[in-house]
C-alpha cells in the first residue's frame, strides 16, 4: 500500500537527515584526526546561513552566486576555530599527548565554550530575531515526483549531499591532501615519520569539515527560509548524535545514522505532536547505544 | 602438599587458532611455579585466563578446591588471586598511597554507608590503613607514600604494581613479565624479593621472559610451546628436556 | 585520609554566619537571591564535581535531576502541602532512584559516547517539561510554588530561606567531601584511571561508577528542591542544555576535584554575568567567555592558585613568622 502522504514525510525526513549527514561529516573528520570533539561546529553551519542571506539579500545575488562566500566563510570560521579553541592545547605533536585525555576534554570544553560565545554574539548583532529569506529567493517551488510532493529545497539538499558525499570520498581517496588526511588519521606517529606536516593536516580537516557545514547551513537556509542565531544548536546536536550512533569514526556510518535519524523523526511526526519529536534522535540514540555501546558502525582497530 | 590451583585441559581459541590447547598443571601451596616458553606460546592467554580477563573456550579452573572458570577479574580478585602488568597500570594521576590503599580496598571492601558515616566501619577502615602502610613499608616505598606515582622511576613502578597486588593479601600472586624492562641489577633485585615473598610463604605463579632468573627463583617450571604443555617439573629436569631445547632452539633468537 | 577539614569550618563560618551579616547590613533583596543562587549552584558543582572529578565521567545532564528534583517538589508542595524534610528526602529518594535506573546502562558507556548520552538526556528532559503540560504546566511555567513550611510553622523572608538553603547545601557538599576523602573515593579514582586494573584489584567499576551516578543525581535533585521554593516559580527555560553547561564551568573554574573550587566557580558562574546585566543580555555570553578563558589560562581551576596561597601560608606559620 503506497501512501503519498506518509512517503512525503519519509522523504522529507531523509532530505533533513541529509543535512544532519553533512554536518556530522565535519564532526567525523576532526575527530578522526584528533580524537576531539569540534563543538563549535554548529555555528560554522549558522554562519553559512547568514552568510547566504547577506549575499541574496544586501549583496543581491542569485542563490547559487552565495556558494562562493558560504565556502570563504566556512573556510574561515573553521580555520579560526582550529587557531583559537585548538591549536593552544596542542603543544606538543606526540600521539600521547595529541590524544591524551587532558587535550580532549581541554578541547571538547573550549570549542563547547567558543560555540557558546559564537553563538551569543550572532545573537547580539541579529538581535535573535527570525530572519528570513525573500520568497523569491528560496528554493519553495513545489516538485511532484511520483506522486510525493517535496520542494525543489528539499530536492536541493538531497542533490547538494549527494554531490557533496561523492566529492569527499574523491578528496580522500584520490588526492593527496585526502591522503595525508587518511595517514594522520589511522597512524599519527607513522605519518609524521613520513613527513607529514601534522598542522598543516589538521587545518585541512578543519577546512574541509567547516565547509561541507556551512554549505549545509547555506542550502537548509533556502530550502526553509528561516534563520536564526541559535538554528545550528539543535542541528549540531543530532548531527553529534549521528556521529555517536555511526561509531563515531566512521563517514558512511555518520551518513546512514544522519538519514536514519532524519527518517525516524519524519516517521515519528505521523504519529506524535510535532513537539515531542524533538526528542526522538535522542531516544533513538540511547536506545543504539544501550545495545551498540560503540555505536553501529565501528571502523576496525579504532 | 595440596594444590592452590589447579589448571585443568585448559584451553582458548583465537577465531579457530588453538592459542591454548588442552594444557593441565597446577601450582600447590607455598610453591613457586614459573610459566615459560616462546613467544606466542600461549602463556599470556593461560595468564588471563586464570586472572579472569579471557574465558576459557574449554577445560576448568579450580582454585582452593572451588571451581572458577570463566569468572570475571573482580570476582578471581575478591577470591585472593591478585596479578600485576606486563606493561606497568598504575594509576598515575593519584598518590602512591592511594595506589596501593586500592589493593587493600578490594581485599576489605568499601561501601557508600561506610564512606559517609565513619564509626561503621571502623575495624574494615583500619585494615585498609594497616596493609597499605605494611606493603609501603615492605618495599621501600614509604618515603614516597605522598607522591603521585606517575612521578616515580620505572623499577619503582613494578615494585608500586608488586605492592599494590600484595596489599590485596592474596593467597596466589600471579606475575605478568615483572623483569621486562629491568637492567640486571634490578633484575637481581626482583628475583631476590619475589624468593622472599616465596619463602614467607606467598604462592607464586611467574610468568617470564628471562630464563636465567626463572630457573635460579623457580621451585617447578611449566614449559609451553604452540599451545601445548611440553614439559613440567623442577629447574634442572626442565633445563635436560630435549623438547624444551628444541623450542627453544627452534625459535632461538 | 580522613584530614580534618578546617577549611570546611571556615567555609561554614563564611556561609553560616559572615555571608548573612554582611546581607544584613548591607544587602538588598536581590543580593539576597544572588547568594542563595550561588548557594544552590555550588551544591551543582559539588555534586557534578563527584562525577567529573572523582568518578571521571563527563556529563552534561544536571538539569535533568535538578530539573526533576525541582518540579517534583513543586507539584508535592503546592498540591499536597508537603514540609521541607519531606521534600528533600523524597527529592533526594526519587533523585537516586531515577539516577540509578539511567544510570545502569549509561555509565557503561565509554567517555565521549557517554557524555553525548547525557546530552541526549538533557533534551529529552527539556521536551518533556515543554510539553507534558498536564503535570508541568508547560511553557507557561509553574506559578505560585509556596515558601519552604517546617512542621506547622511557614518559612519566610530572605534570612529564612538564606538559612534553609545554607544548611541543606553545606549537608550536601559535606556528603561528597566524606566520599571523596575516603578510601571510597579512592576505589572511584581507581576505577576512573583504569577499569581492568580496578577490576584486577577486586573492584567492580560499574558498581562504583552506577554509585557516583546516583548519589550525584540525588544531589542535584535537592539541589532543585532547594531552587523551586526559593525561586517560587519554575519555567522549562531554567532547564535547558546551556543550563548544564553553567555547571560544568562553575567546575572548571573552581577546579576538578577540588570542593571549595565549587563554590568559587559558582560565586564566579553567577555573580559575573549578574556584572555583565548592564550590557545587556550577555549571560550565556558571559560564561562561555569565562570558560574558554579559564580552560586556555587556569587548566588546573582557580583554586589550585588559592590553595597554593594557603600553603604557603601554612609555611609562614610553621616557621613562626605570623603567630596564630
Amino acid at each position: 500500500m503506497f501512501d503519498s502522504f506518509v512517503a512525503g514525510q519519509l522523504a522529507i525526513g531523509a532530505s533533513v537527515g541529509l543535512t544532519y549527514a553533512l554536518v556530522a561529516i565535519g564532526f567525523t573528520l576532526i575527530y578522526r584526526v584528533l580524537s576531539a570533539v569540534n563543538f563549535a561546529h554548529g555555528e560554522v553551519y549558522t554562519l553559512g546561513a547568514f552568510a547566504t542571506l547577506v549575499a541574496v539579500t544586501t549583496l543581491k545575488a542569485p542563490p547559487l552566486a552565495a556558494v562562493p562566500l558560504v565556502i570563504v566563510v566556512g573556510l574561515a570560521a573553521g580555520l579560526g576555530i582550529e587557531r583559537v579553541a585548538f591549536r593552544p592545547f596542542r603543544r606538543f605533536t606526540d600521539e600521547a599527548s595529541l590524544k591524551s585525555r587532558a587535550v580532549r576534554e581541554a578541547t571538547l570544553l573550549s570549542s563547547l565554550a567558543l560555540g557558546i560565545v559564537g553563538r551569543e554574539a550572532m545573537d547580539q548583532v541579529w538581535h535573535g530575531q527570525w530572519l528570513a529569506i525573500p520568497q523569491d529567493k528560496m528554493l519553495n517551488q513545489p516538485v511532484n515526483l511520483g506522486g510525493v510532493m517535496l520542494s525543489a529545497g528539499e530536492l536541493a539538499i538531497a542533490g547538494l549531499s549527494l554531490v557533496l558525499l561523492v566529492g569527499l570520498q574523491w578528496l580522500l581517496l584520490r588526492t593527496r591532501v585526502g591522503l595525508e588526511i587518511r595517514a594522520v588519521s589511522s597512524n599519527l606517529v607513522g605519518a609524521q615519520f613520513s613527513g607529514i606536516d601534522i598542522n598543516r593536516v589538521v587545518l585541512a580537516t578543519f577546512a574541509v569539515g567547516s565547509i561541507l557545514g556551512a554549505l549545509a547551513g547555506m542550502v537548509v537556509s533556502l530550502a526553509y527560509g528561516s534563520i536564526q542565531s541559535s538554528m545550528g544548536l539543535t542541528v549540531v546536536l543530532k548531527a553529534f548524535v549521528a556521529m555517536v550512533i555511526g561509531g563515531l569514526t566512521s563517514i558512511p556510518g555518520a551518513v546512514v545514522a544522519g538519514v536514519l535519524i532524519g527518517v525516524a523523526e519524519g516517521a515519528a511526526s505521523l504519529w506524535v505532536a510535532s513537539a515531542w519529536t524533538e526528542m526522538v534522535a535522542y531516544v533513538l540514540l540511547i536506545f543504539t547505544l544501550i545495545f551498540f555501546p560503540r555505536g553501529l558502525f565501528r571502523r576496525r582497530g579504532a | 602438599m595440596s594444590s592452590l590451583l589447579e589448571i585443568d585441559r585448559l584451553s582458548r581459541h583465537f577465531h579457530g587458532l588453538r592459542a591454548v590447547d588442552e594444557v593441565s598443571f597446577g601450582v600447590n601451596r607455598g610453591e613457586l611455579v614459573g610459566l615459560i616458553g616462546p613467544n606466542g606460546a600461549g602463556k599470556t592467554t593461560v595468564f588471563n585466563c586464570i586472572a579472569g580477563t579471557l574465558a576459557p573456550t574449554l577445560g576448568e579452573l579450580r582454585f582452593d578446591g572451588a571451581r572458577i572458570t570463566g569468572f570475571a577479574p573482580e570476582r578471581v580478585a575478591a577470591l585472593g588471586i591478585a596479578r600485576t602488568f606486563q606493561n606497568l597500570r598504575v594509576f598515575p594521576d593519584i598518590t602512591v598511597y592511594d595506589n596501593v590503599s586500592v589493593g587493600a580496598i578490594g581485599r576489605a571492601g568499601v561501601s557508600f554507608a561506610g564512606a559517609l558515616l565513619p564509626f561503621l566501619e571502623r575495624g574494615r577502615t583500619r585494615r585498609i590503613a594497616d596493609s597499605t602502610s605494611t606493603a609501603l613499608e615492605r618495599f621501600g616505598l614509604a618515603a614516597h607514600a605522598g607522591t603521585l606515582a606517575g612521578n616515580l622511576s620505572y623499577g619503582q613502578k613494578k615494585l608500586l604494581e608488586i605492592a599494590r597486588a600484595l596489599a590485596l593479601e592474596p593467597k596466589l600472586l600471579l606475575l605478568d613479565e615483572p623483569a621486562a624492562g629491568l637492567n640486571g641489577n634490578e633484575t637481581e633485585a626482583l628475583a631476590v624479593l619475589v624468593r622472599d615473598l616465596r619463602d614467607a610463604g606467598l604462592t607464586i605463579l611467574l610468568v617470564e621472559h628471562d630464563m636465567p632468573m626463572v630457573m635460579r627463583v623457580c621451585d617447578r617450571i611449566v614449559v609451553l610451546d604452540s599451545g601445548r604443555l611440553i614439559a613440567d617439573g623442577a629447574p634442572a629436569q626442565v633445563r635436560a628436556d630435549a623438547a624444551v631445547r628444541a623450542a627453544y632452539l627452534g625459535d632461538d633468537s | 585520609m580522613n584530614r580534618p577539614l578546617p577549611l570546611g569550618w571556615l567555609l561554614a563560618a563564611v556561609i553560616l554566619v559572615v555571608v548573612p551579616a554582611a546581607l544584613w547590613l548591607f544587602g538588598s533583596a536581590y543580593a539576597a537571591r544572588l547568594a542563595q543562587l550561588v548557594l544552590i549552584t555550588a551544591l551543582l558543582a559539588a555534586a557534578l564535581n563527584l562525577l567529573i572529578g572523582t568518578a571521571g565521567l563527563l556529563s552534561l545532564d544536571t538539569v535533568v535531576y535538578y530539573g526533576f528534583g525541582a518540579y517534583l517538589t513543586a507539584i508535592l508542595s503546592t498540591n499536597y502541602g508537603t514540609t521541607l524534610p519531606t521534600e528533600i528526602l523524597a527529592a533526594a529518594a526519587a533523585g537516586a532512584l531515577l539516577g540509578g535506573l539511567i544510570g545502569w546502562p549509561l555509565v557503561r558507556l565509554a567517555s565521549i559516547f557517554f557524555a553525548v548520552a547525557t546530552m541526549g538526556l538533557a533534551t529529552i528532559f527539556h521536551t518533556t517539561v515543554l510539553n507534558w503540560v498536564d503535570l508541568t504546566r508547560g511553557p507557561m511555567g509553574y506559578r505560585g510554588i509556596p515558601a519552604f513550611k517546617l512542621g506547622e510553622f511557614t518559612i519566610d523572608g530572605w534570612a529564612g530561606n538564606y538559612y534553609v538553603i545554607a544548611v541543606v547545601v553545606l549537608g550536601g557538599v559535606w556528603i561528597v567531601h566524606r566520599l571523596t576523602h575516603s578510601y571510597y573515593g579512592n576505589a572511584m579514582r581507581a576505577a576512573r584511571e583504569d577499569e581492568d586494573c580496578a577490576r584486577a584489584m577486586g573492584l567492580s567499576p560499574h558498581a562504583l561508577k552506577l554509585q557516583a551516578y546516583a548519589v550525584h543525581a540525588s544531589l542535584m535533585s535537592v539541589a532543585g528542591a532547594l531552587y523551586a521554593h526559593a525561586n517560587n516559580f519554575l519555567s522549562p527555560d531554567n532547564f535547558v542544555l546551556l543550563e548544564s553547561g553553567l555547571t560544568l564551568t562553575a567546575v572548571v573554574v573552581g577546579g576538578l576535584g577540588s570542593l571549595p573550587g565549587a563554590f568559587i566557580g559558582a560565586l564566579v558562574v553567577v555573580l559575573v554575568p549578574e556584572l555583565l546585566r548592564p550590557l545587556g543580555n550577555l549571560r550565556a555570553f558571559g560564561f562561555g567567555m569565562i570558560l574558554f578563558l579559564s580552560i586556555l589560562f587556569l587548566p588546573r581551576g582557580l583554586w589550585s592558585e588559592v590553595s597554593s596561597l594557603a600553603f604557603v601560608r601554612r609555611h609562614l606559620f610553621r616557621e613562626g613568622w605570623l603567630k596564630r
